[in-house]
């Protein structure tokens, strides 16, 4: 009963204030009880779920996995690959290289159209790779080898190249080559709020850093041969949600608010939990063409690079200062450098099986070289080169001039500059504790993305974390050949002519020569130990028990269609 | 002829606009500056487009067409005012050169690829909504908390209130958010999960009521400070001596007068309403200028800093505290007739 006083006196009198709260509480609480229900209703939509969002929707303004995923999805590509990384058809039912190598000619399907409703064409063949050529486009040093391509007739283009490129021939699998719609191409507002492509979904919506909206292409009737369902797809759409706070994301997921994650972090207590729901799908982790690894600042072994750099150019104990001598024919790094001695003895000093442990919860496989395991030309003698052996990296630590290393004393200082990505701190933390064993220590440093690329950019570190995502040895050119010396994506600050040699025959046409380039460099990356190795990472996407016929592609989430998907719910 | 600005709180109002003026050049520099200081910015329009495979000839294309090889005093003059325009012969795109602030031009987004503006047309409607929403939260439950334990000083009701009271000023923002989510989201279920892009009543009030801890612990303290003040004067006593109802002494005689500084305070506070929002609307997801802001300084996936949209919001944060700065001191002078500004003896 409530009592308003109408005393005087006012310590025992008022009670209305009180009675406002509590009714005001009693009619939140009643609305929150009456309102709680069931999370959005999913029919046949499947609803997935990453921590941060694409930046472009527009294949030749971006290289962002998040965005990669999107247009695999609504965009086609000429052709694509199969389950063990073969090529087959998609939009050009077959294809010719001939004047060795110096025109690729596409024949392409008769049944294809864009979303708008344009037709697929030679037309929009020539449009897409003239895009993709553009000073502004960031596919433009890809495909560099291209000279031009022409129109032979409505289904038929030409490609010309500038010389052979196995690399870029490649490329026609990527979803970065994938064909832009000539007229949706022009408008200024496409990948922003203009979509297009040929793909088995079409985007209605796209809300930046909140969620997209895809729905079904019910003309698509040209998916790949490793789908049972060549199209349309089963599902009626598809949302991509992006919530950067794990706590809330992993809810949604565990609650059944969405039915996939992408892109999350393997900490421990998530995989425990990922393992006990029985909500959840058994396999959830996924080979995967991707390293991680620790890249040291090498300095670089050729005289035109080293007149080039600025007189204040950083230094590190890590820099070689002696190019590679030749003997007996083979050219070997010279092993009375300095920088070469320590940068061996901090891989000899580093124990393999516990950095995989507790970096990646043991997730992934060891990696041992430039290449992952899955690539072609994949050489598997890089495994034995260095094996933990603290003895031999104080030897070598000796050698270079600082003997008597020991966790008491330490003889040499190193910085290491991580972003704050989990595993990579833990890299840095499980290596400083490893390497004080030799009497290294290591300064781990959490920074920003732009305040390494700077440090580098001045030779300002000793050695940073790095990954990449690769579908093939072409990376070799990327990352350590000469010309592409640093900020990016070279981080070694490493280079010699022999070397860029071998790299060069890599693009060989001949597949025997191309093969024997890829293993020779690298053997010559690890001879020089230019950088450590760490893990082949897997791909990580917890999937619901209710989604069927999800299969992972070894390039992951860029490659896929879901054109055998459905839900049973 | 001499110019003599209008008397009372019409010259007050013209006197602090006109400041206004100055105060954003100032800042506009400043906010400026922060582009150039903190890195190469064609580095940062690449990283922000997810390229990693950088050479000095792509950084010198996106130098010229951001107009970033221009002297810097040259680019300030184009960001304030759009002049010189896009140079075509120089490689500039004019899509991406600013047409100038002064034209209510912000800037382009390299990573949203769209004009600044029509980012901050979308965000500023939900950042209002949640402020005010929390102020009015702030506002309710300071009052008649510090009411009641003016009213009931130094019994168990009045420990409790203020000792919360206390509680309220002391957690953090960050963590309080989390804990909200973890307690009521997560344990008791009672609200849905915080998703980015639902903004209806359900999703509003968590993050309002968090925003507004802060406030209403401050608000409470300071009503029941000066209610207390106030129920000690004269004036009371007589009121009370008349035979008017508690009540009536309270809320119209007591309260009325409290209201005074209480007001100034929770108007001036205002402006960290809004600072506050930044926090919340990350930690609940809502889609306002807050999370645009923190989005644009690479914390959602893109690594690069999108530096108009920083710019551009950092300004109408600015914007907004100045405008509730100038609100507080008018509704001040409102409330107490005694104030008169522009009004000398």
């Amino acid at each position: 009963m409530i009592k308003i006083s109408t005393s005087r006196n006012a310590s025992r009198g008022i009670s209305t204030p009180l009675v406002i709260i509590v009714v005001l509480i009693v009619i939140v609480a009643a609305y929150v009880l009456i309102s709680r229900g069931e999370g959005p209703s999913a029919g046949n939509v499947l609803r997935m779920i990453q921590s941060s969002d694409a930046n472009s929707l527009d294949v030749d303004k971006t290289k962002m996995d998040q965005s990669m995923q999107i247009i695999a999805l609504t965009q086609d590509t000429l052709m694509t690959y199969d389950w063990d990384m073969n090529y087959i058809p998609l939009l050009a039912e077959n294809w010719k290289i001939g004047g060795n190598g110096l025109y690729i000619d596409w024949y392409l399907r008769h049944d294809v159209k864009f979303h708008c409703g344009e037709p697929f064409n030679a037309a929009a063949v020539v449009y897409s790779i003239k895009r993709a050529k553009s000073p502004w486009s960031v596919q433009s040093d890809t495909v560099r080898n291209i000279l031009d391509a022409e129109v032979l007739d409505e289904y038929t283009a030409r490609i010309h190249l500038v010389q052979w490129d196995r690399w870029l021939y490649d490329w026609f699998a990527e979803t970065s080559s994938s064909i832009v719609c000539p007229v949706c191409g022009e408008d200024p507002a496409y990948g922003v709020s203009k979509f297009c492509g040929t793909g088995p979904f079409k985007i209605t919506e796209w809300v930046r850093d909140t969620r997209t909206t895809l729905v079904r292409n019910d003309d698509y009737t040209w998916g790949p041969e490793i789908y049972q369902n060549r199209g349309p797809a089963y599902l009626d759409g598809i949302t991509i949600e992006v919530d950067a706070n794990n706590l809330t994301s992993e809810e949604k997921f565990f609650r059944g608010d969405v039915d996939l994650m992408i892109g999350i972090s393997p900490r421990p207590a998530l995989i425990e939990r990922l393992q006990t729901d029985p909500n959840v799908a058994e396999n959830f982790i996924y080979p995967r063409s991707s390293m991680a690894w620790v890249g040291f600042y090498v300095g670089t072994l050729s005289p035109e690079i080293q007149s080039s750099l600025p007189s204040d150019h950083g230094t590190s104990p890590l820099n070689d200062d002696k190019p590679w001598i030749q003997t007996d024919g083979v050219m070997t790094p010279d092993n009375a450098n300095k920088g070469l001695m320590i940068r061996k003895a901090l891989l000899y000093a580093t124990n393999m099986e516990d950095l995989l442990l507790y970096a990646w919860q043991d997730l992934g496989k060891i990696a041992y070289g430039p290449l992952t395991s899955v690539m072609w030309g994949y050489n598997n003698a890089v495994e034995n080169m260095y094996p933990y052996d603290l003895d031999m990296a104080k030897s070598l630590l000796a050698q270079a001039g600082y003997p008597g290393g020991s966790p008491t004393n330490f003889v040499l200082h190193l910085r290491f500059y991580t972003t704050s990505y989990d595993p990579y701190v833990k890299e840095g933390e499980t290596l400083k504790e490893q390497w004080k064993q030799i009497g290294v220590d290591l300064d781990v440093q959490v920074l920003a993305f732009d305040d390494i690329e700077s440090k580098i950019a001045k030779g300002d570190y000793d050695m940073v974390v790095g990954g990449y995502t690769w579908p093939n040895a072409d990376m070799l050119w990327w990352y350590w050949h000469t010309t592409r010396v640093p900020p990016s994506p070279n981080r070694y600050w490493w280079g010699n002519a022999y070397t860029d040699a071998v790299i060069d025959n890599t693009f060989s046409f001949s597949d025997a020569v191309a093969f024997k380039a890829i293993q020779e460099s690298q053997m010559q990356i690890m001879e020089d130990a230019c950088y450590l190795p760490i893990v082949e990472r897997p791909f990580l996407m917890p999937i619901r028990v209710d989604v069927k016929g999800l299969r992972v592609h070894p390039m992951s989430n860029f490659m896929w269609k879901q054109l055998d998907t459905y839900l049973e719910r | 002829m001499q110019f003599r600005f209008p008397g009372g709180m019409y010259g007050f109002i013209l006197k602090r606009l006109l400041l206004l003026i100055p105060i954003f050049f100032v800042v506009s520099i400043v906010i400026f500056l922060l582009l150039p200081i903190t890195g190469d910015p064609a580095r940062q329009v690449l990283s922000g487009q997810g390229r990693q495979d950088v050479t000095p000839e792509l950084l010198e294309n996106i130098r010229h067409q951001y107009g970033f090889q221009r002297p810097l005093y040259i680019q300030y003059l184009r960001y304030l005012t759009g002049y010189p325009p896009a140079d075509p012969a120089q490689g500039e795109n004019a899509l991406v050169i600013p047409k100038g602030l002064l034209r209510g031009d912000l800037g382009f987004s390299y990573k949203y690829q769209r004009p600044v503006s029509s980012l901050m047309l979308e965000a500023l409607p939900q950042t209002l909504l949640l402020t005010l929403t929390a102020f009015v939260i702030a506002l309710a439950i300071g009052l008649i908390i510090g009411v009641i334990s003016a009213l009931r000083r130094k019994t168990w009701v009045d420990y409790t209130f203020m000792g919360s009271a206390i509680f309220g000023v002391s957690i953090p923002f960050f963590w309080q958010g989390m804990m909200m989510i973890l307690i009521f989201v997560i344990w008791l279920r009672w609200f849905p999960i915080p998703t980015a892009g639902e903004h209806d009543l359900m999703y509003l009030i968590l993050p309002a009521f968090t925003l507004a801890t802060h406030e209403t612990a401050s608000l409470a303290r300071m009503t029941r400070s000066s209610m207390l003040d106030v129920l000690r004067q004269d004036y009371i006593r007589t009121a009370r001596a008349k035979g008017l109802r508690e009540r009536a002494v309270v809320y119209k005689h007591a309260l009325k007068n409290a209201f005074i500084p209480i007001a100034t305070l929770l108007f001036l506070r205002l402006p960290f309403l809004f600072g506050g929002t930044v926090i919340m609307e990350v930690v609940f997801s809502w889609p306002g200028m807050g999370r645009l802001l923190v989005s644009s300084m690479g914390v959602f996936g893109s690594p690069a800093k999108d530096w108009y949209v920083i710019q551009g919001g950092l300004l109408m944060f600015l914007i907004l505290a100045v405008f509730a700065n100038l609100f507080a001191d008018i509704m001040y002078a409102y409330l107490n007739p005694k104030i008169r500004y522009g009004e000398g003896r």
